[in-house]
């Protein structure tokens, strides 16, 4: 008897905490923690990417997730995501990969070396040797970085191998590429 | 037939209500199964908050004291005019100082609520702003998100809520559909959403993109959910992407109120935002002399503010047969109100500390019945005395109370209660299911009194 009276109670604690487990969810990065991680991935050493002018209006960042300090409180706000930072981020990251895929034919940010060399080698496609997956996993890496499982790449280069993009000129698929990484909830996301 | 003490002293009865009640709870839809959705015709509602941040003294409002007050050294007046009596059509009366006079000219467009109680508990302005907005002291759940959901009846705008200042505190952006946006960063915005096209249905790179939210939200876990927020997100953000991209600049030649008030009427006019929360630039704290001797020139600007913005939400057209203010509910409040005085301090010389017992707010517009006086402060005259139930938390009388308030009838109750219980006052959790009640709010999300307490009453004859 006392052991059915000690299930019932904890099922009743599982099943009532289940809601507020449910209610929690992982929040965007922010904006701040999005411009490190790619200048630090793809931007020359000591430098940082300029992004700001990406965004499409003065101020918005805060939109994207931001810490917030009132008095002895510290939070993190407007990092669920939502349609307006979804819309923000969209506009934004689009505006940085088109610059990505422009790159090809000038130089628009200032690259680390690696960075340059595999930007350099897929700016090649649609050509077969930009396909090649050494070329597309160290364009994923380099971006992505080791956020995200190596299923998550296989989808991508996937994609690109096999929709409209395989015989699109380099310039917009590397712009496409490049959003469809930023895009990705490993990337955006804290995990 | 059994009563439900007799079922539940039945093991399998127990059980059984047990059961189908988590079951009941955990299907999705069932909170929406319960909601008493309002007529899908009925016309637009928007809500619009203006906070007067820092605690506003409402003697400066419509919660004054007579000059015989402040000659008997009870309380600061540092205008030095006599207050108007105001009478509403139930003979209740209340003194507003004449710096709301243009404020006036609106008087059938509002409702006043004076001695409206915050958390008895605290007295500072984080714990107040809270217990404003999520009836909490310690924070929680806003209540503006729940004016935006479909259990209203009325169809989920992609923010709940527009906040037209990047100066906001913490507690109006404590949700992430409740967005602050500058006037200034308007013009930038539309520009760049006109330049980048929205991401549709049927283009590869767009359909790709929400795919990979779509399959990495499969599973209950943190990641899986914001994964399937980011999914419902990007769905939303090409009619989104469209209706903000059409939003005006406010005019440069604009006062800073007036574009706030015009990026709103966007908001609302164009569906983009449910409700929007104005802080006035005003700073309210007045702890020290000096800034408490400023306040004739604070509350006159908040006077000319308030009926600026009540005049530009009339003569905005909302539609052909609409003005803003016919489709807005407002609230004005502050998160509490202020002491009379510093005890030890003479009136002519003194600041103010906060007072949580005593509150004044406006509440009008669209669904309100306007001109009425509800609820009251005590220590009203120089001879008033303060009741046990107050000095059991005030013991100098420093602080104005809510006077006891009958739900009833909407009056004030004559006696002076020996201790101190919440349910016998105005608090502002009734003011919120007032809130609620007008704009189609299920009763199950009502605000209770206290912990261990109903419901807090919703002040009906306020409610068209």
């Amino acid at each position: 008897m006392k052991v059915f009276w000690t299930f019932l109670l904890a099922l009743s604690f599982i099943l009532g905490a289940s809601p507020a487990a449910l209610a929690q969810t992982s929040q965007f990065k922010g904006w701040r923690v999005i411009k490190r991680e790619l200048s630090n991935r793809i931007a020359q050493s000591g430098t940082y990417l300029n992004m700001d002018p990406f965004l499409p209006a003065e101020g918005l960042e805060v939109l994207l997730g931001t810490w917030n300090n009132f008095g002895s409180e510290h939070t993190f706000q407007n990092g669920t995501p939502n349609p307006v930072n979804m819309l923000i981020l969209n506009v934004t990251l689009t505006r940085f990969s088109q610059r990505i895929g422009a790159s090809c034919h000038s130089t628009q940010l200032l690259f680390n070396q690696r960075f340059q060399r595999s930007l350099q080698q897929l700016c090649q496609w649609p050509s077969q040797d930009a396909t090649a997956d050494a070329k597309l996993r160290e364009f994923w890496i380099l971006m992505m970085g080791y956020s995200a499982p190596e299923s998550e790449y296989s989808v991508w280069k996937e994609f690109f191998l096999t929709s409209k993009y395989r015989q699109l000129p380099a310039a917009e698929t590397i712009s496409a590429m490049s959003l469809a990484i930023v895009m990705n909830p490993y990337f955006l996301l804290h995990r | 037939m059994q009563t439900r003490r007799q079922l539940i002293q039945s093991r399998r009865s127990f059980l059984k209500l047990s059961a189908s009640t988590t079951l009941m709870s955990l299907l999705p839809g069932f909170s929406r199964l319960s909601a008493q959705p309002m007529d899908p015709s009925s016309p637009p509602r928007f809500f619009l908050m203006i906070v007067l941040e820092g605690g506003a003294d409402p003697t400066y409002m419509f919660d004054a004291r007579p000059l015989s007050m402040t000659a008997a050294g009870k309380v600061q007046n540092y205008l030095g005019q006599a207050p108007r009596l105001l009478t509403d059509r139930k003979a209740r009366t209340t003194w507003a100082s004449p710096l709301m006079d243009p404020l006036m000219q609106f008087k059938d467009s509002f409702s006043i609520l004076n001695g409206v109680m915050m958390t008895p508990s605290f007295d500072g302005h984080l714990q107040n702003m809270n217990f404003l907005f999520t009836g909490n002291s310690f924070g929680g759940e806003s209540f503006i998100p729940d004016l935006n959901q479909e259990n209203t009846g009325r169809p989920r705008l992609a923010l709940d809520a527009l906040v037209p200042s990047r100066n906001v505190f913490i507690n109006s952006t404590n949700h992430s559909a409740v967005v602050p946006l500058a006037p200034s960063a308007v013009s930038g915005l539309s520009k760049s959403l006109q330049e980048v096209a929205p991401p549709t249905a049927g283009d590869d790179l767009s359909d790709f993109i929400r795919s990979r939210y779509q399959a990495l939200s499969g599973n209950r876990g943190r990641f899986e959910k914001a994964s399937r927020l980011m999914e419902s997100g990007i769905l939303q953000t090409p009619d989104l992407h469209r209706r903000m991209a059409q939003l005006t600049p406010p005019s440069a030649d604009l006062t800073p109120i007036e574009q706030e008030v015009q990026l709103i009427a966007e908001a609302f006019g164009r569906g983009i935002a449910r409700s929007a929360i104005l802080k006035l630039s005003e700073e309210f704290d007045v702890h020290a002399s000096e800034q408490a001797k400023a306040q004739p020139t604070l509350f006159a600007n908040v006077g000319q503010k308030l009926a600026t913005i009540l005049r530009l939400l009339q003569t905005t057209a909302f539609d052909s047969q609409h003005s803003m203010l016919d489709v807005t509910t407002f609230l004005v409040t502050s998160e509490m109100g202020r002491t009379l005085r510093i005890n030890g301090m003479p009136v002519d010389n003194t600041g103010t500390n906060h007072n949580q017992f005593g509150n004044s707010m406006l509440l009008g517009g669209c669904g309100i019945r306007s001109g009425l006086i509800v609820g009251a402060s005590d220590l009203e005259s120089e001879t008033a005395v303060a009741s046990p139930a107050h000095l059991s938390l005030d013991s100098t009388a420093e602080k104005v109370f809510g006077r006891p308030f009958d739900f009833v009838s909407g009056m004030i109750r004559a006696d002076l209660p020996s201790t101190f219980q919440i349910q016998d006052y105005l608090t502002v959790n009734s003011v919120v299911n007032t809130i609620y009640s007008s704009m189609g709010v299920p009763s199950k999300l009502h605000r209770i009194i206290g912990r261990d307490l109903p419901v807090a009453p919703v002040l009906s004859e306020l409610c068209v």
